[in-house]
């Protein structure tokens, strides 16, 4: 409007738009060869030019606007099904993207810019030769819907369920409530399940129970309320057939084709088959990284046109077919924790039995997934904490009876996913662990310095981790199911080596829980590429929570050690230079924090500066250096460069030793 | 001071729409990128207004209202759609479902004040 501000976000935010329908025009030309148009991204191509023409005419921008809104014109006819969508009109499409492209970098350079009669010739043709449009008649009355759906749907979105109609779908309303905090998430996940067996027609939102947030969303499908139901995995989502209305005849009871198929459709595969391909998933991607290395670069020296065009195009194409084919690996690789769970549940009796103990296993989310080998060596550890729970935790029935508990113990085992990653958890109602004992036994042990003044109630939490250093063991007598040697420290360090966190909270005399938040896979991360101390590192995304800018003077030092001011917490700071022994850059102005946090710990990692965010697959490193502490490996990035990944867990462990160590 | 819910998908017309409100009175605005955003925030404060775009991408204009007019808390809060002037239809239907004003984008300055102090006086 008037600052020269917005217009550089007219330039950024329409450079992203155009990034993104050119995107679409391309998958929509791979969807045409394949014989079907996806209705999903016709309309984000048609949002996508909404956007674009909103933006250029709130800045009076009138070549770019009037293209655009000729574009977005033709776009809704297309995808209102007035107008066809063929190759030819495909291939005009992207001609006028590209003029777009061309007319956007012109105003961004103060070039002059070119004339857009010709686009807008080409626009007009297909439009005057659009058939006439063909009568929809009242499809929508050979259902009953309510009509408090009916009325708030958009044009496209009625457009979208007559098309349903006429194509024989059946209708579906799925509900599903959410806990107000968590309903995004939620609700985006039960969206891409139904996708895979219908056509979402329309979301909407309805008032919850307390804080919970309810939805209804209308499904377009094929298949049978069964098949629907089938993709969620959930029991509180509730689906309903839209009932058709009573004129229309009953449908064919088809032929049973499916009854010839008794054989089923599974292939058994070797974990490491999966393994191998998705290190060649891995290398593909470092590839990728240089191709669109090379696109940014030619982009930088022509701009948004010819070659720079094509080479993103291919980049573009590349980067959707690579991750279609990293999904559908990692989808594979997936497998319900449950089966660990059971086989957990088989061998808890046999242990109550030996040690002479009732036990009730109750298990929760078991159809959580994991990946497969995550799975495999989650087995152990949990045994041991099942174990553990059983052999100390739970007393025998008389005990129990005469301290007013049931006779038959608790052990719980729960699962439940959080983000990307899994988080179990393990829990008795036995006889929890004081910290007072634990204490005197890490004095006596000598595990903790002579003269530490840890203190029961203020250092709770550095307590009871006590019992997760190597040579801890509380039980007096060594018994067969807990077996000899085998600690906490060896579940830590198997939980640590699948880059997971192991936490304890226990109540003496009510039970003590561990919580384990594992990553979903380790096959391949999102990871932050940082530079501090002219080195480079990546951070695996999955812990980061947020990241700062900074600058010096708002970190403050508390008795020796940096602490930063992050809301309402104080977080330790560990500055990486110092970490690795790197010498800092004095030159920069600003740093970064990088906040991460594993369970309910959290760290600020200050780096100098930022390179953006990559898939990487970490490679171990050499024997030499396979236990530096705060590396988890290794990666190669687009440019062949090696950078190393830090070990988010060591480095937040590393720091809050020395927060004991202060104390003691 | 009013309050005043700003629901748009692109972050130039939100920012837009913010500063024109802001020059223009004495208005606090808070801004939704999309209509789960905005379902967010509804509890967290009072408003005196939402301004909501119709097609972005989860949940559309007209649902986000449909979730509005019915619930209770939310109900008398009155609602501004801003659209371009292609969709008509989805006019008729914001309008029906009880939207007391409609901008057109691109919108000048004192249109878009005019409709925001007309929204706030019918209440």
């Amino acid at each position: 409007m008037k600052t020269d501000r917005p217009i550089q976000e007219f330039l950024a935010e329409s450079e992203d738009i155009l990034e993104t329908a050119t995107g679409i025009i391309l998958s929509l030309e791979d969807g045409l060869e394949a014989g079907r148009t996806d209705p999903d991204q016709v309309n984000a191509l048609f949002r996508a030019l909404h956007s674009f023409k909103g933006l250029a005419g709130m800045f009076g921008l009138q070549q770019p606007a009037d293209l655009a809104h000729k574009l977005e014109f033709l776009l809704d006819e297309i995808r209102l099904g007035k107008v066809a969508l063929v190759r030819e009109n495909l291939n005009a499409l992207s001609d006028v993207l590209g003029t777009l492209g061309r007319l956007v970098r012109q105003i961004g350079k103060g070039e002059e810019t070119e004339g857009i009669a010709g686009a807008l010739a080409t626009l007009d043709r297909i439009l005057a030769a659009k058939p006439g449009a063909g009568g929809e008649k009242s499809q929508l009355s050979r259902f009953t819907i309510d009509p408090a759906v009916l009325q708030v749907l958009t044009e496209y979105e009625e457009h979208r369920l007559k098309e349903n109609i006429r194509e024989g779908k059946n209708l579906f309303l799925v509900r599903a409530a959410f806990s107000f905090a968590e309903f995004e998430t939620g609700i985006r996940s039960l969206t891409e399940s139904i996708k895979k067996q219908g056509e979402i027609i329309c979301t909407l939102p309805t008032a919850g129970s307390g804080d919970g947030i309810g939805f209804t969303i209308m499904v377009g499908s094929a298949g049978s309320r069964e098949d629907l139901a089938a993709v969620f995995g959930r029991p509180n989502i509730q689906v309903e057939e839209v009932p058709r209305a009573a004129e229309e005849p009953a449908a064919e009871p088809r032929a049973e084709t499916a009854t010839l198929k008794t054989v089923s459709n599974t292939v058994r595969v070797d974990i490491h088959k999966l393994d191998s391909l998705m290190s060649v998933v891995g290398e593909l991607h470092i590839v990728k990284g240089e191709i669109g290395g090379i696109a940014s670069d030619l982009r930088a020296m022509q701009g948004f046109t010819g070659l720079a065009v094509n080479l993103f195009k291919a980049y573009k194409n590349l980067e959707r077919r690579l991750n279609e084919i990293q999904e559908g690996i990692l989808d594979v690789r997936m497998v319900p924790i449950g089966q660990i769970f059971t086989r957990l549940s088989t061998v808890v009796r046999k242990y109550a039995r030996d040690a002479g103990k009732e036990i009730d296993l109750e298990i929760r989310g078991e159809e959580t997934e994991l990946d497969k080998l995550m799975v495999e060596d989650l087995a152990d550890p949990l045994m041991h904490l099942v174990r553990n729970a059983i052999d100390h935790g739970i007393d025998r029935p008389d005990v129990r009876r005469s301290i007013g508990k049931p006779e038959s113990g608790l052990v719980r085992l729960t699962a439940f996913p959080k983000g990307n990653h899994v988080v179990i958890t393990v829990e008795d109602d036995g006889r929890g662990i004081d910290p007072d004992v634990i204490l005197a036994k890490a004095r006596e042990k000598g595990l903790v310095e002579p003269g530490d003044d840890l203190d029961p109630d203020r250092d709770r939490k550095e307590i009871l981790d006590l019992i997760f250093l190597p040579g801890f063991t509380t039980s007096e007598k060594v018994t067969e199911i807990s077996g000899r040697g085998v600690g906490m420290d060896v579940v830590k360090r198997n939980v640590s080596r699948l880059s997971g966190m192991i936490d304890i909270d226990t109540e003496p005399g009510e039970g003590t829980v561990f919580t384990l938040t594992m990553p979903i896979t380790l096959a391949i991360i999102k990871a932050l590429i940082i530079e501090t101390g002219g080195r480079r590192f990546a951070v695996p995304l999955g812990s980061v929570l947020e990241i700062l800018r900074v600058r010096p003077e708002q970190i403050e030092t508390v008795e020796t050690r940096e602490v930063m001011a992050i809301r309402d917490e104080t977080v330790p700071l560990l500055r990486l230079v110092d970490a690795f022994g790197l010498t800092p850059d004095p030159s920069k102005e600003n740093l970064f924090v990088i906040l991460v946090g594993l369970a309910e710990r959290r760290l600020g990692i200050v780096v100098e500066g930022l390179q953006g965010q990559q898939e990487i697959v970490i490679k171990p490193l050499g024997k030499r250096l396979a236990d530096t502490p705060g590396i988890a490996g290794a990666t190669e990035l687009g440019d062949k460069r090696i950078v190393l990944v830090l070990d988010v867990e060591s480095l937040i462990e590393g720091a809050m030793r020395k927060t004991v160590a202060r104390n003691l | 001071m009013r309050n005043v819910l700003i629901v748009e998908d692109s972050r130039a017309i939100r920012s837009l729409i913010r500063i024109t409100l802001e020059e223009a009175g004495d208005f606090l605005t808070a801004e939704a990128a999309n209509g789960f955003e905005a379902l967010k925030m509804l509890p967290g404060r009072k408003f005196d207004l939402i301004i909501t775009d119709i097609n972005m991408p989860d949940i559309n204009g007209l649902e986000l209202m449909g979730f509005v007019k019915a619930n209770p808390a939310y109900q008398n809060i009155p609602l501004v759609i801003v659209s371009t002037e292609k969709s008509d239809e989805d006019k008729k239907r914001g309008m029906a479902m009880g939207a007391v004003g409609y901008i057109v984008k691109p919108f000048r300055k004192e249109e878009l004040v005019a409709a925001v102090n007309r929204a706030l006086e019918g209440k």
